[in-house]
Order: structure tokens, then C-alpha cells, then sequence
């Protein structure tokens, strides 16, 4: 019998119902995560950039760039996410699974990309390849993809060069941090 | 070959589903073949290839799609009139849900390189079906599903794959073709045969075997193992070879045992020995190595392979290098390649393009790394690496080439080249300068005890059993009579002077009494007679921690753990020296296979904790206390350092 490791959306959905379910708040694992995400970003000016995963829009605000797009599957997150941010104009967030950017009729093109914890079997399963090509038609060639997960679960490597990997104390598991130049 | 694929899906419940990965990779691999639509599809040619989908399902648009885009393919689309933007009810009841596609996202596939075709109105099987009417009404096309494709809906796909000689004939007044899946043949048009692909299909016309060479790159080790197992196109074989190496790079490498073949040499082959030998162990068409120190870009096999694939006078793919680690900055000066944009910490480092002119100058002048794919049939023309004063791979590529071979660029950073610290390279020479010296001492401190035998010689007497002689000394030092322990050791060391038993029990007495010189002294003379003594090595590291001779405690024990690999005692006392050196990462190692094999052991649990408390990893210090207090609810430690975590 086939048993499938994606997370059914109905159940993150439930779990977004709380505010902040992760409790990243306050939580120094996280706000050391930021504080890395802030170290490793190349020090440039981006005019649009795109938050995969964004959540609750937890880093989405701290992105530079003139116009900022953050995405998640959670329709309950981005409802969060929009109300923490309603007073930032340059930022949008829609909900949308990372498998959904294809289909979308907007600009598809950025110069900085963030993923955060989105490669994980309960979220893409035998999705990889997918996620590269997904990422490589959204990316501008000399832009700048952030992938930062926890490395327990994260089985992916982009093809592009990297600028830097950094590994990290993250909660009881190691986070990889990695920041890549296409 | 006709392929037919139904669902394309980020996994894959049963076999009419192919998972994005495997999909993915079929289409990398369909790129040595031509991929046509039926209108050009000619049976006769092996090298082409048509993509046909029956359905058409939502996924195809949603998961296959912007794959097939990105290899700019085209393909042809089955699609069932009646089943538009519909559910698959009909066979819910053996497959899982799965909508089909609406007319966007149809015209969608469309734009985006799919050619429409017709799988009938409602998919029933024509064969079965009496009225000539209805099997005409079947096979008629709608206007407004014409319309989603104005080159398309000319060719036919059987339901179920059946057909017998009426629908053959009807299908020849509406379509210019037909395909089946199950009596068709490559000859008709009108009964051409798809092949139904699986997870499982490959079309790949070539085998990698990668190879990672190490010698003493412990550190570096995981991230070239990987950098090789996470490659978009999976090697066929990865073999990780040690030249063997003094440090713990094979214990390192043991860790992906399950994924990668290991092999270690006894003795050190050198480059061209050792590299001969890998090449030897494995079986591809293709061959490339990679130093342990140095890491592949996820898309080095993905392109390489193809390069060699596509230019079959070509016996190597070389490719672009990024350069980084500590002394990167000074590697890229020499080699004038330019900082990478928004960093001072990676280096573009570019080669010219091979054509026949460049070969003259490749004897002179290396622009080719000795991690480039190769062929190994050039490989074995050429006689394979070769002592000479080049670097060993620059000599075998220049011979490669003027045997009339060419070499291809694949203008790709797909080599992360590393350089290292000077610390690096400086650790490692002590180590060598620190075993040296060590083995000299060995030497000097026998002869000290060779004058010592004689010195007790002649007031001995005369003992015959040699494990009672020894039973009996442990009874006495267990007993706490440390000075008739003392006498009869002499005593029995008397009657057996090379007995390297006899000689740790001695002393054993000597550190009991506090006489840690005389005890170091009689450990070495032990293992000159024993020197595969796993105990006497322990012994020996544990008076060298009390002399806080550091490095001669960490060999000694280290010695010991090879020898005895799976002994509680060596393992704690080797975990504990790590962590007092501060070789944390180590101390962790050694705390986790002791665990592995002695899971209730409350040291190791105990140990395992200090050390993530110190490394401030309280939730798995926390998880570690409690182990102990689950299998000792009373030890005091265990609850105090909780306590002092939670508060």
C-alpha cells in the first residue's frame, strides 16, 4: 500500500491557525537565524525579491529591495503575514505553493530569491529537479538565491556557484545556510 | 521510440504516475536522442524519440510542463474529449484522485511546446463497441477542442491500446496516424507502439563511475562525499579510495557505507599507483575524480556526462573552477582568476576552449584539471597514469590528446576547487613530526629497561604458570596489597621478561604506586614485544594524559580504539581525552558509536550531555540527563546539571 510523505495542505492550514505556531518569537534559535540571514547577505541594493516560505513573513520584512513578494502554501499564513506588514507598501504576500509559481501570470523574474524551509520530503517529495527548474526560470542570471533549512532534512544542492555555506546551531538540529550566485 | 507517460506527479502512488525526479532525469537523458513530433517521426531511426501523453491530466501541466520547457522539447497530448477539467471518477476506485486539465491550462501545454491529439470522446473500447455510428461519433473531433490546437488532433491514440481491423479502417477516414500500446508495431502508421514509462525507464546511453581520492582530508571529507551524493544525475558508481591516510578520513567515509563503495590501501601508492588502482576498481564508460578536499557542484556529472555523450571525439570534459576556501584569494592571484561578483571569499577561474590547435600547447601548458570526466576507453589506450615530471593527470590528458582524441569545455563552474589554510597543512606535519619523535623515545626508554631487568634479575625466584603468575598479581592490586602485587610481578617478569602481559601488570603497579615514569617506561617495552597490545596502549594513553603529554595520550589511545573497536573502557577514556584537547567534534564521534554499541551506558550518556551543555545545545543535553535518570532515577549528577539547565 502506498503511503505518501506530503503533508496534507488541510493540516498546515490547522496548525497556521494559532499566530506564530513555531514560536519563532522571541526564540533565540530564530532570532540568531536572522542575525546569520543578515550576516551572509551579500551587501547590494536588489530591486525585486521574492520570500519562498515565507510563513508569518518572520524574515520577509528585514529583505532589501525595492519590491518584495513573499509566498507560502498557507492561505492562514499570509493572512498573518499581511497583518503584521500592513503598513509596508513595497512588500506583497500571496499564497502559493512553490509548484504554483509557474502558473502565475505575474513578472517572473527576480534578483534575489530566499527559501526557507520549503525543501523537506513533507513538503516537495521526489520534487527537486522540479524545484531547481522552477527556481532557475524566476531567478535573473546573476541574481542571488538564499536557501536556509535544517540539514536533517534537506537534500538539495543547487547548480549554481557558492558565494558561501554556513552550518549552524538550530533548536536540536544543524541549520545549513547557503547563498548562491546564478 | 514512442514513449507514453499519463501522470507526472512529486510522487508516485502507483505505476501510471512517473515522480518529478525520475522524470526529470529521463528527459537529461533523452537529450542524446532526437526528440520530434509524430508529423516528423520516422520508425526507421533509432536516435529519434517522441513524448506522448494520454489523459490529459492536470499534472502533466502542473509538474511536467515547465520541466519539458526547460528542455525545449516537443510532445504530443492524448486527450479525452468528455474528460475535460473533469475528475478521474471512473477508476477512483484503483487510482487515487486526479482532476484532468481545463481548456487553459490545455492551451497552456500547447504554448508551451505540446501538440494536441485525440484519445477518443469518451475512452471506451472501440473494439467492443457494435455500432459503427457511435465508433465514428467517437473518433470525430469538436470544433472548439480544434480550435486549442490548429496543428493539431491528426493522430489517434486506441483506447486501452486496442484495435482490431474495422477500427483501423475508420481511423484512416479521420487521422493521418494512430498509436496503440499493447499489438501495435513499428511498420503502420496506423498501429505505431508506445513504450509505457516508469519510475524505473532509463534512457541513458553511458555509465559514470566518480571517484573520490583521499589521503588524510578527514575534515573535508563529508563535504565531497555530499557535494557527490547530492549530483542532479547520479553517478553509477562512486568509489571513495584512501592511499592510506594516518587520520580518521576512512572512519569518516565509513558513515556513507551504504551509498559508496570504500576501498583503503595498506600500503601508500602514491598518485599514480593509487589512482591506477581506483580506475581499476570501477566498471564505466566514464571516469572522474575528485580530491577529498574538493567538492563538485551539484551539476558536475549532469554536464560532463552530456558533453562526452554529445561529442563522441571527444575523450575528456573539462570544465571552469570556482576557487575558495581560506587561501583562495592567493591560489586566484597566481592563477589570474577574477573575484566572483558581491564576494572577496570565491574566484571565477576560466580556461580556454579546446580545439585541434590547443593540443601542441597542451604539453607545454595545463588548462585541463585533473578532476575532468574522461573516457576510459582512452584511459586504457593510452596506459592509464604514468610516473613522469608533469603532474600524473596533465601527463595522461597531453597523451590522451595526441593519440587524436579532443578534449571539451563545459564552460561551467562545476569544480569547487578549495585551498587550504597553511594551519591545515601545519597541523597535519606536526602530527607526522610528533610520531617521529615518539617512536624515538620508544627506542630509548627500552634501553633504559633493559638495564632494569637486570637489575632485578638474580633475586627472583623461579615462577612456571605465566596466566597464574598474572591472575594472581591483579588479585593482590584488586586486593589493595599493592607492595606483594609488587613483588611477585617482579618476580614473574623474571621467569618471563618478554611477556608483554606480565610487563602491563608490572606496570600497572608502578602508576598504582605513583611511579608514572617507571609505569611509561615499562608500557613502551610492552608493545616492543607486543605493539598490537590494545590494552598496554590504553594504559599507556591514560599515563600520558596524567603526564599531560596530550598528543602521546590521544595516539596511544586512538592505537588502542583500532585495535579494540568495540571496547567500552578504550572508547570512554578516547572520548574524554578528545573532549579535554577541545577536539569536540571527535569526543561527540566517540561518544556516538559507544552509544550505538552501549546504549544504557551512563557514562557515555552522561559524557554525551556535558559536552552539548557546554556547547550550549540544552534541549540535547536535556534529552541525554533524562536517559540517565530513566536508567539511574537516582544519580545525582545527572539531576543536578537538569536542574541547572532549566533554571
Amino acid at each position: 500500500m502506498f503511503e505518501s510523505v506530503l503533508q496534507p495542505l488541510e493540516e498546515l492550514e490547522k496548525w497556521w491557525e494559532k499566530p506564530d505556531p513555531w514560536e519563532y518569537e522571541g526564540n533565540l534559535y530564530d532570532l540568531n537565524r536572522r542575525a546569520m540571514l543578515d550576516s551572509v547577505l551579500p551587501k547590494k541594493q536588489y530591486k525585486r525579491v521574492l520570500d519562498i516560505g515565507c510563513g508569518d513573513g518572520f524574515m520577509t520584512a528585514r529583505l532589501p529591495g525595492e519590491e518584495i513578494i513573499g509566498v507560502d502554501v498557507s492561505k492562514k499564513a499570509i493572512q498573518q503575514a499581511e497583518k503584521k506588514n500592513n503598513d509596508l507598501t513595497h512588500i506583497k504576500f500571496y499564497a502559493h505553493s512553490l509548484f504554483d509559481l509557474p502558473t502565475l501570470q505575474w513578472d517572473q523574474s527576480f534578483d534575489l530569491i530566499v527559501i526557507t524551509g520549503v525543501l523537506y520530503p513533507q513538503y516537495i517529495a521526489q520534487g527537486e529537479m522540479l524545484a531547481y527548474a522552477i527556481i532557475d526560470n524566476l531567478l535573473k542570471p546573476g541574481g542571488h538565491l538564499i536557501s536556509c533549512h535544517i540539514d536533517e532534512w534537506y537534500h538539495s544542492r543547487f547548480p549554481y556557484i557558492t558565494l558561501s555555506r554556513t552550518y549552524y546551531s538550530y533548536r536540536e538540529y544543524s541549520h545549513i545556510l547557503e547563498v548562491y550566485l546564478k | 521510440m514512442i514513449l507514453l507517460y499519463h501522470k507526472v506527479y512529486l510522487e508516485s502512488p502507483t505505476e501510471w504516475w512517473v515522480d518529478t525526479n525520475d522524470f526529470w532525469r529521463q528527459m537529461y537523458e533523452l537529450q542524446n536522442y532526437e526528440v520530434v513530433n509524430l508529423a516528423d517521426y520516422d520508425p526507421n531511426n533509432p536516435e529519434q524519440v517522441v513524448i506522448t501523453f494520454d489523459g490529459i491530466y492536470e499534472n502533466v501541466f502542473q509538474y511536467a510542463l515547465p520541466v519539458l520547457k526547460s528542455f525545449g522539447y516537443p510532445f504530443e497530448l492524448f486527450v479525452v474529449g468528455n474528460t475535460i477539467g473533469e475528475d478521474n471518477t471512473f477508476d477512483q476506485h484503483v487510482e487515487p484522485p486526479a482532476r484532468f486539465a481545463d481548456r487553459q491550462q490545455l492551451k497552456a501545454l500547447v504554448a508551451g511546446g505540446g501538440r494536441l491529439q485525440w484519445h477518443s470522446q469518451s475512452h471506451i473500447d472501440l473494439t467492443k463497441e457494435e455500432a459503427l455510428d457511435t465508433v465514428r461519433a467517437e473518433l470525430s473531433v469538436p470544433e472548439d477542442i480544434r480550435s486549442l490546437d490548429p496543428k493539431g488532433l491528426k493522430w489517434f491514440g486506441y483506447p486501452y491500446g486496442n484495435h482490431d481491423q474495422r477500427l483501423l479502417d475508420i481511423t484512416k477516414e479521420h487521422f493521418q496516424g494512430a498509436l496503440s500500446c499493447v499489438n501495435g508495431n513499428d511498420i503502420d502508421q496506423y498501429q505505431f507502439n508506445r513504450v509505457i514509462v516508469t519510475n524505473g525507464s532509463s534512457f541513458a546511453r553511458s555509465t559514470v563511475s566518480l571517484i573520490i581520492a583521499n589521503y588524510n582530508y578527514g575534515t573535508f571529507v563529508p563535504e565531497a562525499i555530499e557535494s557527490v551524493l547530492h549530483q542532479t544525475i547520479q553517478p553509477d558508481e562512486i568509489l571513495f579510495i584512501d592511499d592510506c591516510s594516518t587520520d580518521n578520513s576512512v572512519e569518516i567515509a565509513r558513515r556513507y557505507e551504504d551509498k559508496i563503495k570504500i576501498a583503503r590501501n595498506e600500503k601508500n601508492l602514491g598518485i599514480v599507483g593509487n589512482f591506477n588502482k581506483a580506475v581499476s576498481l570501477t566498471s564505466g564508460d566514464y571516469i572522474c575524480f575528485l580530491g577529498a578536499d574538493n567538492r563538485f557542484r551539484s551539476d558536475y556529472v549532469e554536464k560532463c556526462k552530456l558533453a562526452l555523450d554529445k561529442n563522441k571525439n571527444a575523450a575528456i570534459a573539462y570544465t571552469y573552477a570556482a576557487i575558495f576556501g581560506p587561501r583562495a584569494e592567493l591560489h586566484a592571484l597566481k592563477a589570474k582568476a577574477e573575484p566572483a561578483p558581491d564576494t572577496k571569499d570565491v574566484f571565477l577561474w576560466r580556461f580556454p576552449e579546446f580545439d585541434r590547435s590547443m593540443a601542441e600547447k597542451l604539453q607545454v601548458a595545463n588548462f585541463i584539471h585533473g578532476s575532468s570526466m574522461y573516457r576510459r576507453q582512452a584511459f586504457e589506450k593510452v596506459g592509464g597514469y604514468q610516473k613522469s615530471e608533469k603532474p600524473e593527470d596533465h601527463h595522461l590528458f597531453a597523451r590522451i590528446v595526441s593519440n587524436g582524441w579532443d578534449a571539451v569545455l563545459v564552460p561551467e563552474f562545476t569544480l569547487e576547487y578549495r585551498q587550504h589554510s597553511e594551519d591545515q597543512a601545519n597541523t597535519r606535519l606536526n602530527t607526522e613530526m610528533e610520531l617521529a619523535y615518539t617512536r624515538k623515545l620508544v627506542k630509548l626508554r627500552t634501553h633504559d629497561f633493559e638495564q632494569l631487568k637486570v637489575a632485578v634479575q638474580g633475586r627472583l625466584e623461579k615462577y612456571v604458570d605465566l596466566d597464574k603468575g598474572v591472575s594472581s598479581i591483579r588479585q593482590l592490586m584488586n586486593a589493595g596489597d599493592v607492595q606483594a602485587a609488587f613483588d611477585l610481578a617482579r618476580k614473574t617478569l623474571q621467569q618471563f621478561p618478554e611477556q608483554a602481559k606480565v610487563i602491563q601488570a608490572y606496570a600497572q603497579i608502578q602508576a598504582l604506586k605513583g611511579d608514572l615514569d617507571n609505569a611509561e617506561i615499562a608500557l613502551r617495552s610492552a608493545l616492543l614485544f607486543d605493539p598490537a597490545f590494545a590494552d598496554v596502549h590504553n594504559d599507556l594513553g591514560s599515563i600520558y594524559f596524567r603526564q599531560d603529554k596530550v598528543e602521546e595520550a590521544i595516539y596511544h589511545i586512538e592505537q588502542a580504539a583500532k585495535l579494540k573497536p568495540d571496547n567500552n573502557i578504550i572508547l570512554k577514556n578516547l572520548a574524554e581525552i578528545y573532549e579535554t584537547s577541545g577536539r569536540i567534534e571527535d569526543s561527540l564521534r566517540t561518544y556516538q558509536k559507544l552509544i550505538e554499541l552501549y546504549p544504557k551506558d551512563t557514562e557515555a550518556l552522561m559524557g554525551l550531555g556535558n559536552i552539548c551543555q557546554k556547547l550550549e545545545r540544552l534541549g540535547d543535553a536535556s534529552f541525554f540527563y533524562n536517559r540517565v535518570l530513566e536508567l539511574e532515577p537516582n544519580n545525582p549528577t545527572a539531576r543536578q546539571n537538569l536542574e541547572a539547565i532549566n533554571t
